[in-house]
């Protein structure tokens, strides 16, 4: 058995030093948490607040049963990336990388979907056949979201449910922190316990907590858990019908009133954690290293 | 028999199968439960205790080679013998792995092996029914590698975007020669079962009904009427 090269990715890894004074710093971040809770709609949400704030965003779906495409409600293609923008590497396990050629602001601006203003949409693809193939653009896809960082865009990562997706370790190569998303059960509270566990192990503690659907009472646990975490509490996005009658009726999610301030607010908060990390000393991974 | 409980993320997997094990164990039928899920959680609704305090093969046993994706192969009764905890409903419960940790070894490793070896080693018979909660999505399924003596239990809620899954749970199942696939249309509420029924034409559905008293809960020892009478249908054939 040949032997697992996630090296590949960790080989992308750059530290951006803080931006200059008068330069947006831009939000990376990845959305985390049980299936279900709402990562794609906040995704979703999110990215179409920083577009009305004029930002460009970078939004990517790394689920491989993917729904973002839906709900931003893109306009041609799925965002996946063609096989010729892939080459393949032998000697790893996954053997496939993004084409040298190809620069990631070049493989953004040609392949991924267009969402609206200002929003791109670049994804792995679904998982469609007992053969699929999506592992020859997964790694690829990943490196783009890496290095791509152009002045002016942010970067939105939806996430696989559950916590195989911080599992590898690869996270910090496309993205500064995660988000620990919850909807305030106990079973997506106890997935958040295990996101900061597996993050902090990374020495890349979470940007914070979010609450999704949220009431006053759960409002109240979430900080509760936020503060046990002792991580940031990001906000709470409150239950809104409309929200779920677009996951059902398959309309773009555009929202509204109470839910798109809670939104504005997650932005400002996660731009704010951005801009911290930042300022942070890059981290150091050690060939071979098991945390 | 082996059944596997499938689905997007948040439609209920984790609910539908504990309602089946106890559903099963309550008409006398012998039930193992595996938990498949790297984030598992099946422990908390068949009254199993704290998932997080209780064993997971892959945590305890390390990988045979430094940097491969194998582990020995595990036996039946070793599994059960050594990995099973009891639970408040009376069915023993396999978790199969547990994320602790960030590790350098690539997403295939590690818990998802551990996962197909199980559900590989436990197949069931006539008399035991083994019921798996996989992870959400559908590599667990593909990695199971179901055929034509199991049954897929593919859990939707009326999102597009969980019957989109859904559709291909079906299609994938049907290429892998399972004969055997239904859908439990989970979390309903009005005029939704119609949007299921039009998404999934020529589908054997199990419709359930959105239980507010299941939202966001942990549904222990919960048995909605629709799952009693599946567990009944299940129980039936496995004679």
């Amino acid at each position: 058995m040949m032997r697992c090269d996630t090296e590949l990715l960790r080989s992308e890894v750059t530290y951006s030093p803080a931006k200059e004074g008068y330069r947006l710093v831009s939000i990376r971040v990845a959305l985390c948490g049980k299936g279900g809770v709402g990562k794609t709609a906040l995704a979703t949400m999110l990215c179409g607040v920083l577009a009305r704030a004029g930002r460009r965003v970078l939004a990517c779906d790394f689920d491989v049963n993917p729904g973002l495409d839906h709900s931003l409600g893109s306009l041609d293609a799925n965002g996946r990336l063609p096989s010729q923008a892939v080459l393949e590497q032998p000697g790893s396990q996954y053997g496939f990388a993004l084409h040298p050629e190809l620069s990631a602001s070049e493989a953004v601006q040609r392949f991924a979907a267009r969402c609206g203003e200002g929003i791109r949409l670049l994804s792995l693809g679904a998982i469609g056949s007992a053969h699929h193939d999506l592992a020859i653009t997964h790694y690829a896809v990943r490196q783009v979201a890496a290095s791509f960082d152009e002045p002016g865009w942010d970067v939105v990562v939806d996430m696989e449910a559950g916590t195989k997706d911080l599992y590898d370790g690869s996270y910090i190569a496309f993205v500064d922190l995660a988000v620990l998303v919850t909807d305030g059960s106990p079973i997506a509270d106890l997935t958040c316990r295990r996101l900061a566990a597996i993050a902090r192990a990374q020495q890349r503690p979470p940007a914070g907590l979010v609450l999704n659907r949220a009431d006053a009472v759960r409002t109240e646990q979430a900080r509760q858990l936020a503060r046990d975490l002792d991580v940031p509490f990001l906000g709470a996005v409150p239950e809104d019908d409309a929200v779920r009658q677009a996951d059902v009726a398959v309309a773009p999610l555009a929202p509204h009133g109470a839910t798109a301030a809670a939104v504005g607010v997650l932005a400002q908060r996660l731009r704010e954690q951005c801009a911290r990390a930042a300022t942070q000393p890059p981290v150091r991974r050690q060939q071979g290293e098991r945390s | 028999m082996r059944v596997l409980v499938t689905g997007k993320g948040g439609v209920g997997k984790t609910t539908v199968a504990s309602a089946l094990c106890a559903a099963l164990a309550d008409a006398g039928v012998d039930v193992v439960a595996i938990d498949a899920d790297s984030s598992p959680n099946l422990a908390l609704s068949l009254g199993g205790g704290h998932p997080d305090g209780l064993p997971a093969v892959a945590n305890l046993t390390p990988p045979r080679a430094a940097d491969g994706c194998d582990s020995d192969p595990l036996a039946a009764p070793e599994i059960i013998e050594r990995y099973a905890v009891a639970t408040r409903v009376g069915v023993p419960l396999v978790q199969t792995g547990r994320i602790e940790r960030p590790s350098q070894r690539c997403l295939c490793c590690g818990s998802h092996a551990t996962a197909r070896q199980v559900i590989a080693a436990l197949p069931g018979d006539e008399r035991q029914l083994v019921v798996s909660d996989l992870e959400p999505g559908l590599n667990d399924l593909l990695w199971a590698k179901p055929g034509p003596g199991d049954v897929v239990v593919a859990v939707t809620d009326p999102s597009q975007k969980a019957l989109e899954v859904t559709r291909r749970t079906l299609s994938i199942a049907r290429e892998l020669g399972v004969t055997r696939a239904l859908v439990v249309a989970n979390k309903l509420r009005e005029d939704e079962p119609e949007v299921v029924r039009a998404a999934l034409p020529d589908t054997q559905l199990v419709e359930v009904a959105y239980h507010p008293a299941l939202d966001r809960s942990t549904p222990d020892g919960q048995r909605p009427g629709e799952i009693r009478l599946l567990a009944r249908r299940l129980a039936a054939e496995g004679d």
